[in-house]
């Protein structure tokens, strides 16, 4: 079986990292756009941090030569011929979305909530309610805050807060050349809300641009 | 905290040094990297027609423990106190 890792116009994959499991990477290009894969006789993928990194290593790695589109970690196909044949189906696809990111990295930023627990309880419903009206509003503030951070970029992804998430997360495609002022821009945001905790990382392959229709 | 890129250059070495002596900041910085990847690799991303995206273990009990440790070093910050470690 073969393990995929992205999708890319760079016709430049040898020198790079290597794969998962120590795996070498290879192309096989289809009417000028690449998949880059590794062949394994067996793989046990697992979140492990290792695994995840060197997914991410191959992605980062195509980043310096062309346009990529990074796909999900886990992704295995039985052969390259079955990638060749989804590079041909699916080729306008690919081509679309690789035009949208080109010359883009994506960078994270996360701003921490204050969780605020109410100290009594009137009533189940009423305590849900607060919390529900305090969440939105630390929402909403966490929101303000990133507002100056959205012209910098080309495209904006906010990831939906989940239960027991204590961050809001968003995502920004930016030109490789406004990396420098977006981060800047943050530590900025960061000095002017101490009361807040802003983290940002990145590059990272744009990740959460890359989802063109379906499947 | 402050705002950092996880690498300062460009280069095939991204990875995150092994497990060492570092200050906790630099430890927190390493693992809301890890979340970000986690968030990325695991819910963003190219899915392909015909992929037999195998089941990744263990994720809900790595994202709990990242961010309880997440949650814990804010709300350590604010009341001042020195990380826990």
């Amino acid at each position: 079986m073969i393990y995929v890792y992205a999708i890319t116009d760079a016709m430049e994959v040898h020198d790079g990292p290597s794969g998962l499991d120590g795996g070498d990477v290879q192309a096989i290009e289809h009417e000028g756009i690449a998949g880059v894969f590794s062949t394994h006789d067996e793989l046990e993928v697992s979140s492990d941090p290792e695994l995840l990194w060197a997914h991410e290593r191959v992605v980062d790695h195509l980043m310096d030569h062309g346009a990529v589109l990074p796909l999900r970690f886990g992704s295995v196909l039985r052969d390259p011929e079955a990638l060749r044949v989804i590079l041909d189906e699916d080729g306008a696809r690919f081509r679309l979305l690789l035009s949208r990111v080109r010359g883009c990295v994506e960078l994270a930023v996360r701003v921490g909530l204050t969780s605020s627990e109410p100290g009594t309880l009137a009533g189940g419903r009423d305590y849900m309610r607060e919390r529900l009206a305090a969440r939105q509003r630390e929402e909403d503030a966490a929101d303000r805050v990133l507002a100056p951070l959205r012209p910098l970029a080309r495209a904006t992804a906010h990831r939906p807060v989940q239960a027991g998430n204590t961050t809001v997360s968003e995502s920004y495609l930016v030109p490789r050349g406004a990396v420098e002022p977006f981060a800047a821009e943050v530590r900025a945001l960061q000095a002017q809300n101490p009361g807040l905790s802003i983290s940002c990382t990145g590059p990272w392959g744009p990740y959460s641009f890359v989802d063109g229709g379906g499947r | 905290m402050s705002p950092h890129p996880r690498r300062t250059s460009p280069g095939p070495e991204s990875r995150p040094p092994p497990r060492d002596s570092r200050p906790p900041s630099a430890r927190l910085q390493k693992d809301i990297a890890l979340i970000d990847l986690l968030d990325r690799l695991l819910d963003g991303g190219v899915v392909l027609a015909g992929d037999i995206t195998l089941a990744v273990a263990d994720v809900d009990l790595v994202y709990v423990g990242l961010r309880a440790l997440v949650s814990s070093v804010a709300a350590a910050e604010r009341q001042g106190v020195p990380l826990p470690r």
